[in-house]
């Protein structure tokens, strides 16, 4: 029984990869329009990259490097595309030149020794093109990838391998009291991520559902949070707003009982504690401008994590 | 005997698994080598690797059908094709589909590796040429009726996305297509909007414990 307990810990430290986020980029242009925008695009030059996408990620205080896989491909044969993974003070790079969307290598990153891991990281997706023509992102994912580990003692998660059981050796009361307490550090420490929303962050897509300039409240953006067990949740709401000129309102309605309103003078990211409904709730942000304004106000990226404790 | 930390309570599925409000727990010494406290352990263990560590995941898509072809006698839907990228956790073979939509569409998705066969959600909410592309009109529909909180493990309502025991993750590409459902040969339609996919997890009952440390399940749950 203790080797399978060791074993299956092990197993879980490699192999619990909770999705950090994940995206498709064929949305639309506008509600009126019903041709199709395909894809982040950027034909931005190596000196100065377009940031595609801002994601974020909680907690992994244990530093697990990330790994980011993308559909991707380029305008023209002549044009090799690069995309820039960085997260924590890692940063990591892969190329696509295919002109038909296919996976690119998928891109790991290693948050960065001395990064601040107290707080959530963002995890910023960059392009640029090479050749003339333009870079083309179609979707993407992301998750924890932890590293094989059976000794190096405590982590700054918390975790330690119970492979210093002795062999044929009596059981150390702490090595039971560590069996318990790993889990429930890594289930703290990997905080898993229930629903992404993400806007292209370099281009401006007036007339969108997500993109307001009025000072009239209206839905830009819902996603769909699932029951993920039969009790209610301790979550995180983490959203974007994109604003030029303001001040703005923005209101967070997270089923029943989470109504939460933020006022916002500048661009930046929002975290917001809600309570998961054992069904799942929907999750919307209303925003405005704010009355005697002028601005644009716009959803770029929206996650739903359950909190880790 | 005993140990400093809170009581030792049994799972109980309707309850689900607290792991995110538990405390540390330290054993005072000496402590009874009771089965229980193995028991926990594996409790726990079997928690992460199910649903606390790998839960259901949403995915915002947010595009339209692919509108029409054709003139008047001969209109004709057109699919409109999109990529989605998904994270699929260790242990699972299935996953329940679910769509936010509005309007009247129908997705149709599949995975190109080990379900080409697919899965179709048809939604009609909002549809019409008031609501159809409004978000605060979208309902979510599941695949054959699925709920969200009591998932079949029926094949036949779920697509497949991994082998069986897969002790790893792997990431799955989807091919979503999504069609018009109103249109007939002398209407347009008015069609709708694919708001969002949903993926709850389907796994298959646990085995036994199997050696071998990537293939590890359970010694006792």
């Amino acid at each position: 029984m203790v080797t399978t307990l060791r074993d299956a810990e092990r197993w879980i430290q490699n192999f619990n990869r909770p999705g950090l986020f994940a995206f498709t980029t064929m949305t639309q242009t506008a509600l009126a329009v019903p041709v199709q925008d395909v894809g982040f695009q950027t034909a931005a030059t190596s000196g100065s990259p377009d940031t595609l996408a801002r994601l974020m990620v909680h907690n992994n205080k244990a530093r697990h490097p990330i790994r980011v896989d993308l559909t991707a491909l380029v305008g023209d044969s002549s044009t090799t595309g690069t995309v820039t993974v960085e997260y924590a003070g890692g940063s990591s790079t892969g190329s696509v030149t295919t002109t038909t969307a296919g996976p690119m290598a998928s891109i790991v990153v290693t948050p960065s020794a001395t990064h601040d891991m107290s707080s959530p990281n963002e995890v910023t997706i960059k392009g640029h093109a090479a050749g003339g023509g333009a870079l083309i992102v179609v979707c993407g994912s992301g998750h924890l990838q932890p590293a094989d580990r059976v000794d190096g003692g405590a982590g700054d998660d918390g975790y330690t391998p119970l492979y210093d059981i002795p062999t044929n050796g009596g059981i150390p009361t702490e090595w039971v009291g560590r069996g318990y307490n790993n889990m429930r550090s890594i289930a703290r420490d990997r905080v898993a991520c229930l629903a992404t929303l993400v806007h292209a962050f370099n281009i401006s897509r007036a007339g969108a559902d997500w993109f307001t300039t009025s000072t009239t409240s209206r839905a830009m953006g819902r996603v769909f949070v699932m029951g993920c067990e039969n009790v209610k949740r301790a979550g995180v709401v983490s959203f974007y707003m994109g604003l030029d000129t303001g001040p703005a309102t923005v209101q967070l309605i997270a089923g029943p009982g989470n109504n939460t309103t933020h006022a916002i003078g500048s661009s930046g990211w929002i975290h917001q504690d809600i309570e998961i409904p054992k069904g799942g709730c929907f999750v919307t942000v209303y925003g405005a401008i704010n009355t005697g304004h002028t601005g644009t106000l716009s959803l770029l990226a929206l996650q739903v994590f359950r909190q880790g404790g | 005997m005993g140990y400093s930390g809170p009581a030792r309570t049994q799972y109980i599925i309707s309850g689900g698994l607290p792991i995110d409000l538990m405390q540390a727990r330290t054993l005072l010494d000496p402590t009874p080598a009771l089965l229980s406290l193995f028991t926990d352990i594996d409790r726990l263990q079997w928690g992460v690797f199910h649903d606390w560590g790998n839960p259901p995941t949403y995915i915002n898509v947010e595009t339209r059908d692919g509108g029409v072809t054709g003139s008047s006698g001969s209109i004709a839907a057109v699919d409109k094709v999109i990529a989605v990228k998904v994270e699929v956790p260790p242990m699972v073979t299935h996953a329940n589909v679910c769509a936010l939509t509005s309007g009247a569409i129908q997705v149709k998705i599949q995975e190109g590796t080990v379900d080409t066969t697919g899965i179709l959600i048809q939604a009609d909410t909002g549809a019409g040429a008031v609501s159809h592309l409004d978000i605060e009109a979208a309902s979510i529909q599941w695949a054959s009726g699925v709920s969200a909180n009591s998932p079949a493990a029926l094949e036949a309502r779920a697509i497949k996305v991994n082998t069986e025991d897969q002790a790893q993750g792997i990431t799955r590409t989807f091919t979503v297509v999504v069609t018009r459902t109103d249109v007939s040969p002398t209407f347009a339609g008015y069609g709708g909007m694919l708001w969002g996919l949903g993926f709850q997890w389907v796994r298959p009952p646990l085995d036994t414990f199997k050696p071998g440390t990537d293939t590890a399940e359970s010694a006792s749950v």
